[in-house]
This record gives C-alpha cells, sequence and structure tokens, in this order.
C-alpha cells in the first residue's frame, strides 16, 4: 500500500475481475471476494496474528473458501481502494445459525486514512448484515484502547454490550476488551423475548 | 483418588479421559432438565464423546469431576479458548445429574478449576458465558466470584421460539485471590493444603 492518501472518485480496474460489489461501496473503499492472487497480501487483511507466509495465506483461502450458503456460515471480504484497486484491510463475518455473527475487521497498519477506511467499512457492512443478509444481531470485539476503531464501531450505530477487564495483554499493561454490538430491530418486534426475570 | 489434579473437602478433579464417553453419552439420554443448554437436550453416542476427548488440543483443559472415594464422573470443568499470550480462557461447567445440582458441588469444582487456571496454567482472567433462563448457573457464577461483564442481545434461540440473551461474566486473578483472602483471613502464607493434590496425586503430563 503507498504511503499517499486514499482519494475517492471511479473505481481503477485492476484487472483481477471482480470489482468491489456495487451495494458495498463508500467513498475511499469497497467490499469484494477475495482471489488467490490476493493471498500474497495477506499481511494486510489477514485477521490473525502475522506473519502468515503467501503459501499458507493461499491454503488459508482454498481451505475456507466455500459457496456462503448452508454449512458455510463464514464470509471473507477484501478491502480494496476505490482509486488504486490495492487491498487495504480484510473483513471477515462468521454467522452463527445465520442469525447472529461476530466480525473481525483488519485494515493495515500503514494504510493512510486508516481511521476513516475502518469507519467506512463498517457503515457499509454492519447495515448490509443486518438489512439484507438478514442477521438479528452483529457483533465485533475491540480492545479498549482501539480507539479509532472504537469510534467506527459508534459509527456504525453499535453499542458496547460486554466489557471483559484486562482481557488484552499491552506492552504498557492490561486493557479491557469490549464487545460492540448492533441488534436487528425488526426480529425484536418478530420475535418473542425471554422473560426477563 | 486416581490421576487427582486438584482434590477439594468432597470431589477432585482429574483428566477427562475416553473411558469417561460412556457416562457422559448415558447423562446425555437421562437429563431430565430443560432450559439448561440453548439447543435443548439432544441424546449423544459414545462415539461422538469419544471423538471429542481424543481431540482436545493445548487450547483446552477437560476435567472430570469425582466424588473423593470414587472414581467415577459425576460432571465436567472444562478451560476452553486458552490464549497463552493474553492469559486469558473460557470457563464452563456440569453435573451431570439432576440429584447432584443446587448442593454446591458445582461451586467446589469450580474453585478447583480456579485454583488451576490461575494457578497452574497461571492465567490472568476467564470469562463465562450463560444463557439468561439458567438462573441456579449465572447464580452460581456470581457465588463463585465471577462478574456480570455484559450481555450479548438476543444471542440465544431457545425451545417455543423464545430468543434470550447470552449474560457474560469474567473473574480476574485479582477477584479470585481477593476472594481467598476474605475466605481464609487466618490461613498462615505458603502452600495451601486444601484443594492441592498431593505428590502422590498428581497427574503425569
Ligand atoms: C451450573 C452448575 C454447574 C452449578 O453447580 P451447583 O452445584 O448446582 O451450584 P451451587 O449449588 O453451588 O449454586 C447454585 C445456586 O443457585 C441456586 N439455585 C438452585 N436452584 C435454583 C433454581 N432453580 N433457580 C434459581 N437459583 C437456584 C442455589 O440456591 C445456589 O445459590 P445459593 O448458594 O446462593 O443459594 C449445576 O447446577 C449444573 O450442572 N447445572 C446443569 C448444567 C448447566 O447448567 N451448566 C452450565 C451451562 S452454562
Amino acid at each position: 500500500m503507498g504511503k499517499h492518501e486514499l482519494t475517492g472518485g471511479e473505481m481503477v480496474e485492476d484487472g483481477s475481475g471482480l470489482p468491489p460489489a456495487i451495494y458495498l461501496r463508500g467513498k475511499l473503499v469497497g467490499l469484494r471476494a477475495p482471489l488467490r492472487a490476493d493471498a500474497g497480501d495477506a499481511s494486510v487483511w489477514y485477521e490473525g496474528d502475522p506473519p502468515l507466509l503467501p503459501e499458507a495465506a493461499e491454503s488459508l483461502l482454498a481451505a475456507g473458501e466455500r459457496i456462503p450458503w448452508g454449512n458455510n456460515p463464514t464470509i471473507r471480504l477484501m478491502i480494496v481502494a476505490l482509486a488504486s484497486g490495492e487491498i487495504v484491510g480484510g473483513l471477515i463475518v462468521h454467522r452463527s445459525a445465520s442469525r447472529t455473527s461476530q466480525l473481525a475487521l483488519t485494515v493495515g497498519e500503514r494504510v493512510p486514512q486508516r481511521a476513516q477506511v475502518q469507519a467506512e467499512v463498517l457503515r457499509l457492512a454492519v447495515p448490509w448484515l443486518l438489512n439484507e443478509v438478514g442477521l438479528m444481531t452483529v457483533t465485533i470485539r475491540i480492545p479498549a484502547d482501539e480507539t479509532s476503531m472504537l469510534t467506527a464501531a459508534e459509527g456504525a450505530g453499535m453499542h458496547t454490550a460486554v466489557r471483559l477487564r484486562e482481557y488484552v495483554v499491552r506492552p504498557g499493561g492490561r486493557v479491557n476488551l469490549l464487545t460492540m454490538e448492533r441488534v436487528n430491530e425488526d426480529w425484536g418486534r418478530r420475535w418473542r423475548r425471554h422473560d426477563h426475570a | 483418588m486416581r490421576d487427582a489434579v486438584k482434590v477439594g473437602p468432597r470431589l477432585y478433579l482429574r483428566r477427562l479421559t475416553e473411558e469417561d464417553a460412556s457416562t457422559l453419552a448415558e447423562a446425555s439420554h437421562l437429563e431430565d432438565e430443560t432450559g439448561l443448554h440453548e439447543d435443548g437436550r439432544i441424546p449423544m453416542s459414545v462415539l461422538s464423546f469419544e471423538a471429542w476427548i481424543r481431540g482436545l488440543d493445548a487450547s483446552s483443559t477437560v476435567f472430570a469431576i469425582s466424588r473423593r472415594g470414587d472414581g467415577g464422573c459425576i460432571g465436567t470443568a472444562s478451560i476452553r479458548n486458552i490464549d497463552r499470550v493474553n492469559g486469558t480462557a473460557e470457563t464452563g461447567s456440569g453435573l451431570l445429574r439432576r440429584e447432584d445440582r443446587g448442593k454446591g458441588l458445582g461451586t467446589e469444582a469450580k474453585q478447583l478449576l480456579l485454583e488451576f487456571a490461575f494457578g497452574e496454567l497461571g492465567l490472568h482472567v476467564l470469562s463465562s458465558t450463560v444463557f439468561e433462563g439458567n438462573v441456579r448457573s449465572a447464580r452460581a457464577l456470581r457465588k463463585q466470584g465471577y462478574r456480570l461483564a455484559g450481555r450479548l442481545t438476543a444471542n440465544v434461540l431457545a425451545a417455543g421460539g423464545v430468543i434470550g440473551d447470552t449474560l457474560v461474566f469474567d473473574i480476574t486473578r485479582g477477584d479470585w485471590e481477593h476472594a481467598r483472602q476474605e475466605a481464609r483471613p487466618a490461613e498462615p502464607s505458603g502452600h495451601d493444603g486444601a484443594g492441592l493434590a498431593g505428590p502422590d496425586d498428581q497427574a503425569s503430563g
């Protein structure tokens, strides 16, 4: 990823044959399904602990990419800069029983306008998952010191649901781990809630 | 107390083995309480429990709960998703028979499990989740020193189309040490006899 600002504007054709989905495009970035060739950029999109070598990343994609219906609850997407076609991060959606979900959002440390990219991705993805994919809840776990990610989640209408104390270790000490969630209110109207004691 | 890892006044923890699979499978057929598990009761095979026990890796520690003087298995106590970098994990426990529940046995087993998690494993904080309808389990967790960390809204679709929240609890090493000091103010410092197996009882590996 270059060091220049991600500018908005027309999508650059990167020759991959997969444009960002027309319904998941913002001003700076868009989301598309992974390609085998994305393995080389794993350091930018992979949500686990780096490093992930390109060969391992290719195996991961080959093993994980299944039509996301039926038994495959996982949706992995690449975050692509609209102006350059470069991959700047990844989003993975783990669905459970087609009803609840947990996101992992990764944006490369050195991506320019990182906070804006985080915010834009969640503002695109959360309403899509609730209103179109039809999930009942979307959650994301964020260490309490990742302020830009927290702001991004709040910008997507998410609220703190769980605060696990001292759950993440940092060089300077421990920080809490927050679970932010947004609930699909349509589901709330359609389903009977447990009677709170 | 063959293979005891942690010993309490009435119970001890030992490694769960494939030999326990038939007890667990039978219990899944004899469960007479509803509303404990979000997926409802499901009769499970010995084969499935054997495969699960065989497949346990370093990210989990699962103990059988045994009565002192009896090597059987009256329940399980587990530490899952062990994250050695952050020093975190999730705990869970269950007693197999209704007549054993509500008598403090689950709490005794959990105290032994916490000693193992904070002691031997050196973990820093543990979490545990409960379906909000499982009032006894939530109450037991509070009694064991866990604090409510929040709730995941509408996380569980239970019987009858009822949607419920998942309650999330946590307990830090600090909470646990504090509770131990409160419980035993007069105890001299140093080796804590209660709850630790003697050398003859140590599990191998
Ligand atoms: C959860 C479990 C391990 C707890 O162990 P336990 O030995 O039953 O727990 P304890 O007896 O120490 O504590 C239970 C508490 O709930 C209370 N209780 C018992 N029955 C209750 C009920 N029906 N409703 C509400 N509270 C109840 C008890 O009075 C006790 O609280 P108190 O000591 O403050 O009075 C055990 O009940 C169990 O195995 N349940 C079935 C499986 C399960 O639910 N597992 C957990 C899934 S998250």
